[in-house]
Parts: C-alpha cells; structure tokens; sequence
C-alpha cells in the first residue's frame, strides 16, 4: 500500500462525494477492503460507492475521524471518560434515525462500537415509549383481536400496556 | 427502506438492551414481537446479557423483610412482609420497596427465601411444620407458582432437614431440592417432584435448619453441615450437582474445619464463599473465605476479617458479597448496610427499615413468562 494515501474519496447512495482518512477508514472492514482495493488498484480514479445515505455518511465519516486516533494508539482514562461524553452529544438525534440509518448504516459497515453505541442509545429511547408509540415508529400494524388484548392484560395485570 | 422491514437481527440486539418491565409492555405490540420477546432463546440471550451488563454496574440485591405494624391495642399488632431492590451502585437507582404479593399463601409462619436463580426467588413457609408451602417467584414480570405437595410431606414424615435452589444447565431446568432425609427433587420442566436414589452422606446441622442457608454456584448447591467423627465435629460443605442430580462434599479451609464457631455459605459474588463467625466475650470476629478455583481445597484464601466492633461494635451479621469487594452488613440498629473493607465506608442499603431481612444477589430476568397457566399474575 502506497504511504502517500492520507483519504480516500468514496460515494454515498445519493451520489455525492466524500473524504475519509486512511485511519478513521479503518474502524469499518469493507472501508478497509475498499482502501485496499483503491491503492493497490492501478485504475484509481474508480471512486467505491458506499450505500448509505449523504446525510447519514456525515455521521459516520465524524463517529470514524473522532475514534480513529483512540482505536489506533489507545488512549488514557481521561481521553476514553472525554469520548464517552462526545459520544452521548453524538447520539442526540431522532431514533427513528438512529433505528434506520446509523444502526442499519453501522451494521452495513461492520463497526462494532458505533453499532453497540446506537443499539444502547436507541434501547435508552425506547424504554420509556407506550406500545403505540412504538407501533408507530416501526409501522406496526395491531394484529391482535381484542380477545387476545384482554387476555395479554389478565396475564401482566401489573403492566400498563397503553 | 421502510420501517415495516427493519431486520430482526438488529432488533434483537436493540430489544435485549431494554429492561424487563419495558420488555413486557412491549409483548403487546404485536403477535410477532410477542413470539420473539416470550421465546426462550431471546429470554435467556436477554438475561445473559443482563448479568454480563451487571458485572460492571455493580450488584442488584433482593431483600425480603417483616415489619411489625403497631396498633393501639397490642393485641392486634401483625407483621407485614415487604421486598425491595437495592443496588451497590450508587448511581444506579433501583431502590423500590413493595408489598410482598404472596404472604397470603404463606398461611402459619413467615416466608423465608431458600434462595435466588436467574432472577426467581424460591420461597417457604418457615413454620416447621408448614414448610411444604413451596414458591417459585418472578418479582420483575409479577408470577409465581406454589409448588405441588412433595411426595413425603411433612405430616407423613419428619421435619424438611435443607432446602436448595438452582438451574440445569444442560436441561434448561430450574429445579427445588428438599432433604427430609429422604430427597426429593422438583423439576420446573416437567412440573413434578421425584424421589432421588443418591443418598445424601449423613450430616448435622451446624445451625438451626431453618436458618442453615444455601447458595447456588457453578451448577451447585452448596450448604455448610457438620458431622461426628471420632467424638470431634468436623464442619464439611454439602453439595448437589443440579445437573447429574449427585451429592458430593467440598472441604472447609484447613482453620474452619475442626471450629465450633459458626459457619455458613455467603450470597453475592462469583466465588463460593464462606462466612466464619466467631464470637468470644462478647466480641464478635466476621471472616470471609473465598474457594478462588472452584473444587480446589488448596485455592480457600481469606478475603477479609473484621471485628464487631467497628462501629461501636454495631455488626451484628454478615449478609452478602457485593461487587468492587464490599460486603452487605446487618448492624444492630436493624440497619442494613454495605461496607468498603479498604476504605472502611458504611453506606445504607434501602430505607433503614429492615427486620430478618434476607438478602440476595438479584437480577431482573423474563425467565418463565410464557408459562401459563401454572404461573399466576399479579
């Protein structure tokens, strides 16, 4: 692999360009296999596609480059409590977004902290929601007959359900 | 892509990060979130991911307590049993304290816990000659199962000698021991009590039955009993493979094995563990050993060892291990309390109201939701 390579330009699903650094590429393993590809290809103008949206790419692109220099060297108590924090900034979205695009983006893209830190940040979000809430964000449909409703109230007659 | 087809395999890691009670509400989303939440993989991948998660968050403990309720007339004063979750976690805060649903169908005594598996708390009737009350409780979905008659109950036969509580492993089964001398096994799996064949070695009891505790370790009940051998008590530990249904024994530390103080197996902790009480003049002295490798004699190491009189001589017992090496105190106020042996830090444990409290590492489990109708709700 040639050392000059510092980023690689890849293409989100909507077509627009964007720029990784070598090591913040690193934390996911097919932008790895696509860094090697690209420099030991000798047609390197193939720009890779990556099918994540342009708005959710910006996330991932600042999860990668705000990890990448801990991932790579290790880092002090001190550093590891300052990136606990910026991660909850980091998370502070819809989670109907960190559902649909950074957990489904991170799981595409195999990175473990980014998908176990979404997973956590969506459970936090979700504990407290009603079951309509729920059946809203994931466009559930109520299949139960209202026999059966009752039936599941007699079973946890200590749970609100509504 | 739609939210309608949201792959499963994500869903499955977010849902087994929700808490128990949000995990329940949610059976009622939809017949397919309720299959998946209520199968039995999803509920033990959960709980595995519960204890894992607790390893580092600190210890949630269980207490079940009487308080006397004081009228105006003595007469009518009663006891009401109540149970709360506690956790050595500070910042973690799960303090809540309920009435204890089942005292109803504890009729003649008072309910003592045998002890806590996987988020059930098996319970008896501590009334000798009541204890074949048996029940199988779930505090975080709210269900439980009274057991069926043993076998041998105790209008045929003498009184129940030890009681144990564990999991199998290789059956998922949870499974209640009882040695009346003869053993009975109940199987939560197949909803029956059966005779055992192994014969337990013969034993004494160190301490009064009722108060001889058990504790549930790498697939092993484990009780401390004592026996005669050439005109000297020699103390041994009991134990019951849960899985193979075999009895075996386990030898105290060299120290403990000959003493006359007592002695008893500890909750909390993942090290099977033992609590040496001795008092002398008026002075108590608390040791804790703990077997680092499990089944290795030679790995008993003291972990510590502390007077009763710390604090103005206000120990009265040693309850549990918590995580971060603390330990879950009784002081004698009726205080319960958690101590830092290095720092020497006492910190309450619940709300200071506690009388013969049991105390018992705890985890919130869905284990045995989908088990009508032999557990009922409440």
């Amino acid at each position: 692999m040639s050392s000059s390579v510092e980023a690689i330009t890849v293409l989100s699903s909507d077509g627009d360009e964007f720029k990784i650094t070598v090591s913040a590429a690193k934390l996911s393993k097919p932008l790895n296999w696509m860094l090697e590809d690209v420099c030991f290809s000798d047609d390197c103008d193939e720009v890779p596609t990556i099918e994540v949206n342009s708005k959710t790419l910006v996330k991932v692109i600042e999860y990668c480059e705000k990890h990448a220099p801990r991932a790579n060297s290790g880092a002090s108590d001190s550093d590891a409590e300052e990136l606990k924090k910026w991660d909850i900034e980091f998370m502070k979205m819809d989670v109907k977004d960190i559902l649909f695009h950074i957990l489904m983006a991170a799981n595409y893209l195999h990175m473990e902290g980014l998908y176990d830190l979404a997973c956590q940040t969506a459970a936090d979000l979700m504990k407290g929601m009603t079951v309509s809430q729920i059946r809203k964000i994931f466009h559930i449909k109520n299949d139960f007959s209202s026999e059966e409703q009752e039936q599941l109230r007699r079973q946890h007659p200590g749970c609100s359900f509504d | 892509m739609s939210a309608g087809d949201f792959p499963p395999e994500i869903l499955v890691e977010v849902l087994h990060r929700l808490p128990v009670k949000s995990l329940v509400k949610f059976t009622s989303v939809s017949k397919a979130w309720n299959s998946l939440i209520t199968n039995q993989t999803f509920i033990f991948d959960h709980l595995n991911r519960t204890i894992q998660a607790s390893n580092g968050n600190g210890s949630l403990f269980l207490q079940l307590h009487h308080q006397t309720i004081e009228c105006s007339d003595p007469y009518f004063d009663h006891h009401e049993e109540f149970y709360s979750l506690d956790s050595d976690n500070q910042q973690i805060d799960h303090f809540s304290v309920e009435r204890f649903p089942l005292s109803r169908l504890i009729v003649w005594g008072r309910s003592t816990v045998v002890g806590s598996c996987d988020g059930l708390i098996c319970v008896f009737d501590s009334s000798l000659c009541h204890s074949d009350t048996l029940i199988i409780w779930n505090p975080s979905i709210r269900k439980y199962m009274v057991l069926p008659e043993p076998i041998v109950t105790c209008m045929t036969g003498n009184n129940p000698l030890l009681f144990g509580f564990g999991f199998d492993s290789r059956n998922k089964d949870y499974k209640v021991i009882r040695i009346f001398p003869q053993v009975e096994v109940y199987s939560l799996a197949s909803r029956s009590w059966k005779n055992i064949t192994n014969r337990a070695p013969p034993f004494l009891h160190c301490k009064p039955p009722q108060k001889t505790t058990q504790v549930f370790v790498n697939g092993v009940v484990h009780w401390v009993v004592c026996r005669r051998c050439n005109g000297q008590i020699q103390n041994f530990i009991l134990t019951f493979d849960v899985v193979e249904e075999m009895f075996g024994e386990l030898m105290l530390p060299p120290h403990l094995r000959e003493s006359t103080s007592v002695l008893s197996v500890l909750e909390g902790g993942k090290y099977l563990s033992v609590l040496h009480s001795h008092s002398e003049a008026n002075q108590g002295c608390f040791r804790i050993w703990i077997m680092r490798e499990y089944g290795v004699v030679e790995t008993w190491s003291e972990l510590f060892c502390f007077d009763s009189d710390h604090y103005r001589n206000n120990i009265l017992d040693v309850l549990a291990l918590a995580s971060n090496g603390k330990v879950v105190l009784s002081l004698r106020k009726g205080t319960i309390v958690l101590f830092d042996p290095t720092t020497e830090l006492l910190n309450p444990l619940g709300d200071g109201k506690h009388f013969r409290a049991f105390i018992g590492s705890y985890v919130q489990s869905l284990v045995l939701i989908k088990e009508e109708p032999h557990f009922l709700s409440y």
